[in-house]
């Protein structure tokens, strides 16, 4: 059966995508000065903009459980799972270059080991977000952190689903990342990442669709005290699901194809 | 006997511009989504076969040559047998591990040293851990990269990065190799190490596919041979005969294409260059050590005076055998107004087996400027019992004894 296939294929590219993954993240990494940091320096930078909007009255944030610097930086850590996975999938396979079409490996190796660099992310702006519970004298149970990062499961499914379609598309046409990047950037300023929304407003009525706003709320609400909508989040997460198998299945069956194209 | 591989009826068709690749790819994409499986089987506008309709099957253990012209679809059917391509058309069968030296270097990181780059590519060949481990040594003596393993491989030298990749390929031993092209970098050291490796594989009972420009190591390496000519087999056999046969037609296509350099002049005109055995026969084909006749018939509109001739044998790598003129023997032409001949005599040739050209010249007395040259006047062919290397058999007695 095909899914037993693909599962078997995954498995027997475990080692692949750890390589790959050493491979992409030492390669990141290596002349540069700051390195790491970076992945602190850019949710700081995001959530700072947003602060001083909010202290300039640019931006009315109200209704939140937590200092709004700590909501913030949680917030596009979580949101950065996403777009940084996703960004790096997309890139994946044209960035292999020559070597998808020139030596027969499992290609889906290539976008596991390029969405693992979003889990990295967020791994590191986790010590970030500690760091400020503890100056802020927060200490969430251990529990609702345990609850909180398995929450984002469904996040990074929704990340690779969507990886999968969209490394094929780009292998095909290059517009794909330039799209992809303003859709990103829309929805970053469209779901309540940075701030709240408003219930009975327009935003809250299209928010009231995009799962995005499940995955990255209720697990931050999980941490920070406010309400879950787990009814909504469950029915996401299995739309995330079925985005994750069907990407996969795709891409198993294109990749043939995609080699002859690239 | 056991059948390594098994084409049939296998084709492979490609887009000719990029905006059919891209239209063509997301149509392709959008049908594969939903589980059609259009058109496959037919060429669409802006599409060609670069293998059409190949049927071929191997046994474990040979070594098959792969030739034909550039663009003649060998690559494309590498490709096809390595897996990362499925056949438009027809079915491929395999019993067995394909390696596949396609573009070694391939997926090497520049920035990451020698060291890491074999871990990865490694997995990306398939090997695990513990088995890169156990060859690790023996792929960086492979590679002789030395002291440079450490060092990232953007700073390698060309030969260095072609090395370790064919290395890291080779040491992963797959049952069926496939090698396409990738001798011909590197020094003649590796060259020679890298065959002595295929040999290394041909005894342990490895099927090789080799793919190559070089028909002469085609020759060496291959029991057998397929040629290739605009993606379809022309010729498939045993390997001295397919290579000769491609040789003769690409030569002759050379020719014709080809307008093979002369230099004309209005008062020395060559009229014709025949080549005769010792009856007066035309002929084109010699055995070893026959006579060889070059008759060249030439006329002259206004008198030169004292000219000499020359001819020059080569192979067909352009390796000169031997240049002579008549000035070099003290003699010089004095040709009349209207017709007149040269006839070279080469007694007892003992040249190797091959296709060899003469060019044939009339230059003023110094030999240095030619009033009239024809470059690839004619050509002979020889067929030679001897197994020996080089180009021709150098006069020779044994004397052996002990001391």
């Amino acid at each position: 059966m095909l899914t037993r296939r693909m599962f078997r294929e995954l498995l027997s590219s475990r080692e692949l995508i750890w390589r790959l993954f050493v491979r992409d993240f030492s390669a990141r990494y290596r002349q540069s000065i700051l390195g790491i940091c970076w992945a602190v320096i850019m949710p700081l930078l995001t959530s700072g903009i947003f602060v001083i909007m909010n202290n300039s009255g640019i931006l009315q944030i109200k209704g939140i459980h937590c200092p709004y610097p700590l909501y913030a930086v949680i917030g596009i850590s979580f949101w950065s799972l996403f777009s940084v996975g996703l960004n790096a999938c997309a890139q994946s396979i044209v960035n292999a270059g020559s070597m998808v079409a020139k030596i027969n490996f499992p290609k889906s190796s290539l976008i596991i080991a390029a969405s693992a660099q979003g889990i990295v992310d967020l791994f590191i702006r986790g010590g970030l977000i500690a760091a400020m519970f503890a100056w802020y004298g927060i200490f969430p149970p251990v529990k609702a952190v345990i609850i909180c990062v398995l929450l984002l499961i469904p996040l990074y499914l929704l990340t690779v689903g969507f990886g999968f379609i969209l490394s094929l598309i780009a292998c095909v046409v290059r517009d794909t990342l330039v799209v992809l990047n303003m859709i990103l950037m829309a929805f970053l300023l469209m779901t309540p990442v940075l701030f709240p929304v408003n219930s009975a407003t327009l935003l809250a009525d299209v928010n009231r669709w995009n799962p995005l706003n499940y995955f990255v709320n209720v697990p931050r609400n999980v941490l920070i005290g406010g309400d879950a909508s787990i009814q909504e989040f469950w029915w996401s997460s299995l739309a995330a699901l079925l985005i994750f198998y069907v990407g996969w299945r795709l891409f198993y069956l294109a990749q043939t194809k995609i080699a002859e194209r690239i | 006997m056991n059948i390594a591989v098994k084409v049939e009826g296998v084709s492979k068709k490609y887009c000719r511009t990029l905006k059919h690749t891209m239209i063509y790819g997301i149509t392709d994409l959008a049908a594969g989504f939903l589980g059609l499986d259009q058109q496959a089987k037919q060429l669409r506008s802006g599409e060609f076969w670069a293998v059409e309709d190949v049927t071929f099957s191997v046994q474990k253990g040979e070594t098959i040559g792969i030739i034909g012209t550039n663009g003649s679809g060998k690559s494309t059917l590498l490709k096809m047998l390595n897996g990362i391509f499925m056949p438009d058309r027809g079915r491929i069968e395999i019993s067995g591990k394909t390696g596949a030296l396609i573009e070694v270097g391939a997926g090497f990181h520049p920035m990451l040293t020698g060291r890491e780059n074999i871990y990865i590519n490694a997995a990306i060949y398939g090997m695990s851990k513990t088995d890169t481990d156990r060859k690790f040594s023996e792929i960086v003596d492979f590679a002789g990269v030395g002291d440079f393993l450490d060092a990232p491989v953007k700073h390698y030298s060309s030969g260095m990065y072609v090395r370790l990749g064919f290395a890291i390929a080779i040491n992963c031993n797959p049952d069926i190799l496939l090698i396409d092209e990738v001798l011909a970098v590197g020094d003649l050291s590796f060259k020679l190490k890298c065959i002595e490796r295929i040999k290394d594989l041909q005894r342990q009972g490895n099927t090789i596919f080799y793919v190559a420009h070089d028909l002469i190591s085609v020759k060496k390496l291959c029991t057998r041979a397929v040629w290739l000519n605009n993606g379809s087999i022309a010729l498939m056999g045993e390997s001295n005969d397919v290579v000769d046969a491609c040789d003769d037609f690409l030569r002759s296509r050379y020719y014709c294409d080809s307008h093979a350099s002369v230099t004309k002049s209005e008062t020395l005109v060559i009229d014709k260059v025949t080549i005769e055995d010792i009856e007066g026969n035309e002929r084109a084909e010699f055995n070893y050590g026959e006579t060889v006749f070059v008759r060249v018939r030439y006329h002259i509109t206004a008198p030169l005076g004292s000219i000499v001739f020359g001819i020059s044998l080569t192979t067909c790598d352009q390796i000169c055998v031997s240049a002579l003129h008549t000035g070099l023997d003290g003699i010089f032409l004095d040709p009349q107004l209207g017709v007149n001949e040269v006839l070279v005599e080469y007694p007892n040739v003992r040249l190797l087996s091959g296709t060899y050209l003469f060019d044939i010249g009339f230059f003023e007395s110094t030999a240095l400027t030619p009033f009239c040259y024809r470059g690839m006047a004619a050509t002979i062919k020889i067929t030679s019992p001897f197994l020996g290397d080089g180009l021709m058999v150098m006069e020779h007695k044994w004397h052996a004894r002990s001391l």
